[in-house]
């Protein structure tokens, strides 16, 4: 790895005392609507719960855009805006303060979130109009917003940490929203329980950190196990002659300035010492092993395992599907466009740390790659629209991680703006779908839909072709850069191996899945859009060939809530339904308030209508609520491709790479290739994208063509293998909560019977030992007992005297003690 | 001239001393805690005149504190224990309290 | 023990024997422990003067505690002693020792030891219970005490030096939260076993009642 070759400077910090506002107004939103919600919801009506929302998050918003005005004011290097607030701790050397800063990786970040947060607020205005529980919605989604604005926000890891688990806890309510539903709930704490698992690792890997930045720098003769010879840099600062004298703050001097050095918990702090090469910092955080592994490396993988739980990486990634249990918005914000790229955006943030490190490069690229390719395969099959574009993400999430594991962090960075854009266009797009559809999410059950929903169909169109990556939409830029770095990055390590064929590889697998992507998105597309609509018939056949025993076992059992996908009895047979009569009624009702009202019903979970039979009608286009969003989202996944169009088109280095460099100070080296190649490699980007479309096309048009049909019976093993997520759920149900519950089990047995039995014995063997004893008890032992219990009740009584009760008495006691001793100590002195 | 360590060291001996006597001459638990208190207080002064005197630093002063604290949390003890006794012998004298002596 | 005049005349004339040990002891001490090299006395200056008051209301609270009849006077004498303590902290330039020792211990301790000679008399009585026992013994135990305390007070050399007087309350308040923050979450816990505890103690007996 070659080292920066200009010498960069410390941070210039620019004082910006608003900032704090920018993560105050949702947070003020959550605490009313959270507070009062349900008050205001009866007096004054939905509008104001939505309408504080709203207005909190457009505050927000402008107070965002005020500071990318300001920041677009300073010079390229000097974009770093902070705030302060007040210092939370400070204990020895650890010490973090309430701080906010924006740099223009985070500020890249706040504009996404505050934006498309707003914008699926607005959304969520008409998919969950019907909902009871309206105040509720809004205050988890602000509450969300407000603790994923404090997570890029953060100036230091604790406030990062802060908005890590405060995601994960507004992730978990969103989840589980309609908690009635027990297998919702599940899916919550499925998502809150992985995610633990990462946040251990990530933790860990921060106490690592800290740890690798202080405590050992300090010559320690005993410290055996670490092989670190501290020879303290202070390259720039001979003045410090001896830095083992002092246990102050050190600090190293650097042209004039000042950069505090030793543990820290700031990001500021922390890239000033490691990226200027001076101090000596990051030289020594390379060499560094901690059990003969790099210490580095170390923490950079203990790092991403918690990327890998909040970004569903393998073998995290189960908890994203499941967490489409949620309203769709919920799914668009957070486990589209900003809570899951969270793990995208710290390795960013900490480029630094892993551009030192290749094999935590090439553990990062590895587990993306084989995240997207993996992803990518299991929505060929799927027939829930939402479930296709839950594997979906999980796929471009792998590939944004090969971006900022190949070191193409400001590729990585960009194809997680676009990503936002045009996958949050489809989940509301299938929002839209799910709701002309009467709660329906089976896309045979679709079909069609482009002459009666257009604004729907055409915008769900531009997101896929963004997706699909063809060019003039924003997905082509970001993910041919992605790849074209991942081909040409040959200095990744395997576990400290070098391993120069990785890059290589990562591309083929990347093109690979980019090819399955356009495949299944252009599925989703013609048999949503395309066709005829197949809606209100039954299709018990099909149903019936669905291996549903495999299906994911604890799934669908016992619910009655036929919107929850596939759920035969209730599909085959509604008349069936236990509340078939008053559902009908309920239905009617329900119907005629809709005839009036564009607006249409949310999600029913609660009451009646959960019957789709008395609830027809042909599908609709959505209100203008949810089409302007729409729109508007469907635009920026076209607009933002302006901000990346690569140095071989236009002549200049791509926007967002210029705007992003300050914050990305890793320098990592890619190898040179031709002007031809580049070419070849967009060329081939497309070509991936043109054969996942064709054969979308010409298999799923219209759905005419009987050759998936056909494909399916032929290779049907191969079908189910892949229709049931390569069983990775029941593996997981198997190897992970069987044992627990087999050694849970075997433990209650073993308490049962061998400690029982244990117990027993020692009991017996006490009974026939007491038994024995009592005799010689009874003949022996009694003579001198009671010889010496006389003899011990005389001096009882003798010296119950002195035991008064009193505590004067006791008082002289300690009195007189302590003058003995004192006397004692003169006299022998 | 300046009041020395000696001065200080006197005040406490006479606190310490005075609390020593009020301890072990009353009957009324009420006011065997006050001579507590007040011994308490002589070796607190003690502890703060060696601070200002003789170490330096803030070590005294922060012991002070946490004796201080601690008092706090004895004389409430101690008196809800007191008013016990009271509701219990109807006496608060400390000869009284003495069913376990038997 | 009818009139407070006793008490006034206990302050007075404790005030004289503190008084008498203070000078005492400024005038042999140094003479004692540094063989002379210190001037023997100075001018007798208004912050001696204070300071002379302060120790003597310390001394005569205390002296009413241990020696009055009725314990509302000596709860009264405990009251003058803890504000003199308080007194000679601020003499110690330790600020915020001072402070706290007004707020707790004349503010809490005192309060409630009021309350608890309230609570445990009948108002009514004259007769105050406030007796004692064993005057000669504790007496003696209790001069002999003195004694040696001050003995070892001023036999011990003990390596006087000046130190600056700065506002403390700052540098506790970090010295509470670095160098002491076991102690000081210890204590927050103790504090909370102990309204815990106070609270199960009294609680007890009322339902009996």
């Amino acid at each position: 790895m070659e080292h920066a070759t200009q010498q960069l400077g410390p941070t210039v910090v620019h004082s910006a005392s608003y900032l704090w506002l920018i993560p105050l107004f949702p947070a003020i939103g959550a605490v009313i609507n959270s507070l009062l919600g349900i008050r205001i919801q009866r007096t004054l009506g939905k509008k104001w719960n939505h309408g504080i929302a709203i207005a909190m998050m457009t505050l927000s918003f402008l107070t965002a855009l005020r500071a990318f005005a300001q920041m677009l004011a300073l010079p390229g290097n000097e974009r770093f805006l902070q705030n302060t607030l007040w210092n939370m701790l400070s204990a020895g050397q650890l010490r973090f303060d309430l701080a906010f800063a924006l740099d223009p990786l985070s500020m890249m970040m706040v504009l996404i979130i505050t934006f498309i947060g707003t914008l699926i607020h607005v959304f969520s205005t008409g998919y969950m109009a019907d909902e009871p529980d309206y105040w509720r919605f809004f205050a988890y989604l602000n509450l969300f917003v407000f603790a994923m604005l404090l997570l890029v926000m953060g100036d230091n890891f604790a406030v990062m940490f802060f908005g890590w688990e405060g995601v994960g806890l507004a992730s978990y309510l969103l989840i589980s929203f309609w908690y009635t539903d027990i297998e919702k709930a599940k899916a919550g704490m499925k998502a809150f329980v992985v995610n633990r698992f990462g946040d251990f690792g990530f933790i860990l890997g921060l106490f690592l950190l800290f740890w690798s930045l202080g405590g050992i720098w300090e010559p320690r003769p005993d410290a055996r196990s670490v092989s670190y010879v501290p020879e303290i840099g202070y390259k720039a600062n001979p003045a410090a002659s001896n830095p083992f004298e002092s246990t102050g703050p050190r600090s190293a001097d650097v042209h004039g300035q000042i950069i505090p050095l030793g543990p820290t918990m700031n990001f500021r702090e922390l890239r000033d010492q490691v990226v200027i090469e001076s101090t000596g910092v990051g030289e020594r955080l390379r060499h560094q092993t901690l059990w003969g592994v790099a210490l580095l490396t170390l923490v950079c993988m203990l790092m991403f395992v918690g990327a890998m739980g909040k970004s569903a990486q393998l073998p995290l990634y189960v908890w994203l599907p499941d967490a489409m249990a949620g309203p769709t918005p919920v799914s668009a914000l957070i486990h589209a466009a900003t809570m899951v790229t969270a793990g995208v955006y710290m390795v960013a943030r900490l480029s630094y740390l892993y551009a030192m490190s290749p094999t935590a490069m090439g553990w990062v690229a590895t587990v993306g790659v084989l995240t997207a390719f993996f992803a990518a395969t299991i929505g060929f099959f799927q027939y829930d629209i939402k479930k296709v574009l839950a594997y979906s993400t999980v796929s471009q999430l792998g590939i944004m991680f090969i971006g900022v594991g190949v070191g193409a962090y400001w590729a990585g960075t960009y194809h997680l703006l676009t990503h936002a854009f045009f996958k949050a266009t489809l989940f509301l797009g299938s929002g839209s779908v799910i709701l002309g559809c009467h709660h329906e999410q089976d896309m045979r059950k679709m079909g069609g839909l482009k002459k009666l929903m257009p604004v729907t169909a055409w915008t769900y169109l531009v997101a896929t072709w963004a997706i699909a990556g063809f060019p003039w939409a924003s997905g082509f830029y970001s993910k041919d850069e992605i790849l074209f770095k991942a081909f040409t990055q040959r200095g990744m390590e395997l576990f400290g191996t070098p391993a120069p064929w990785l890059g290589p590889a990562v591309f083929v697998l990347g093109i690979l899945a980019a090819t399955g992507t356009s495949f299944y998105m252009f599925r989703s597309y013609y048999m949503t859009f395309t066709g005829h609509y197949k809606g209100g018939a039954g299709h018990a056949e099909e149903h019936d060939e669905d291996p549903h025993a495999a299906h994911a076992a604890p799934h669908h059992v016992g619910t009655g809530h036929p919107h929850d996908d596939h759920d035969p009895v209730a599909h085959a047979a509604p008349a069936a339904h236990g509340h078939a009569a008053p559902a009908a009624a309920h239905g009617q009702v329900a119907h005629m308030a809709h005839a009036l009202d564009a607006v249409h019903a949310a999600p029913a979970h609660d009451d009646g209508h959960d019957d789709h039979g008395a609830h027809g009608g042909p599908p609709h286009e959505s209100p203008r609520s949810i089409t302007w969003v729409l729109v508007t989202l469907a635009a920026g996944a076209v607009i933002t491709s302006v901000l990346g169009i690569p140095l071989l088109w236009s002549g200049h280095a791509p926007i967002l790479e210029h705007w992003l460099a300050p914050a990305l100070p890793a320098e990592v080296t890619f190898l040179h290739t031709s002007h031809a190649t580049e070419w070849l490699f967009q060329g081939m980007g497309v070509a991936a994208a043109a054969i996942g479309w064709f054969f979308a096309m010409k298999l799923f048009k219209d759905g005419k063509s009987r050759v998936p049909h056909d494909l399916k019976h032929r290779f049907f093993g191969f079908w189910t293998l892949v229709y049931n997520k390569y069983y990775v759920d029941e593996a997981y149900h198997a190897l992970v909560i069987r044992p627990a519950l087999f050694l849970a089990a075997f433990l209650s047995w073993f308490d049962q019977h061998v400690i029982d039995w244990i117990v027993n014995f020692a009991g017996w063997l006490a009974r026939f030992v007491a038994a024995f004893d009592d005799a010689i008890d009874k003949y022996v032992v009694d003579g001198a007992v009671n010889g010496l219990g006389g003899l011990t009740r005389e001096g009882g009584r003798l010296l119950r005297r002195i035991e008064t009760g009193r505590i004067q008495t006791y008082l002289y006691g300690a009195a007189l003690g302590s003058l003995l001793v004192v006397l004692l100590n003169f006299l022998f002195r | 001239m300046i009041p020395t360590l000696s001065h200080y060291l006197a005040v406490a001996a006479l606190l310490f001393a005075l609390g020593l006597f009020t301890v072990l001459t009353r009957r009324n638990a009420v006011a065997v805690l006050m001579g507590v208190e007040l011994m308490l207080n002589g070796s607190n002064v003690n502890l703060v005149a060696f601070n200002k005197f003789v170490v330096g630093g803030l070590t005294g002063q922060a012991f002070t504190l946490f004796v201080v604290v601690l008092a706090a949390a004895e004389a409430a003890v101690g008196l809800a224990i007191v008013l016990s006794i009271f509701h219990t012998f109807k006496t608060i004298d400390v000869r009284a309290a003495d069913l376990m002596r038997e | 023990m009818r009139t407070p005049k006793k008490l006034i005349a206990w302050t007075v004339g404790s005030a004289a024997v503190i008084g008498a040990v203070g000078v005492l002891s400024a005038r042999l001490s140094p003479a004692l422990a540094a063989g002379g090299r210190r001037p023997i006395a100075g001018p007798f200056t208004l912050a001696d003067g204070i300071f002379y008051a302060v120790a003597a209301l310390t001394i005569g609270g205390a002296a009413a505690v241990a020696l009055s009849r009725n314990i509302l006077y000596s709860a009264l004498g405990l009251l003058a002693s803890l504000l003199g303590v308080a007194g000679l902290y601020a003499f110690l330039s330790a600020d915020f020792i001072a402070v706290a020792q007004v707020m707790i211990y004349i503010g809490g301790v005192l309060v409630l030891i009021l309350f608890a000679v309230m609570l445990t008399n009948r108002i009514g009585e004259v007769n105050i219970s406030n007796a004692s026992m064993g005057w000669a013994s504790a007496g003696l135990l209790s001069a002999v005490m003195l004694a040696m305390i001050l003995v070892v007070a001023f036999e011990v050399p003990w390596p006087v030096r000046s130190t600056g007087s700065a506002p403390t309350t700052a540098p506790i308040g970090h010295a509470l939260l670095q160098q002491w923050l076991l102690p000081f979450e210890l204590a927050s816990l103790i504090l909370l076993a102990t309204l815990i505890g106070a609270i199960i103690i009294a609680r007890k007996e009322i339902r009996a009642d």
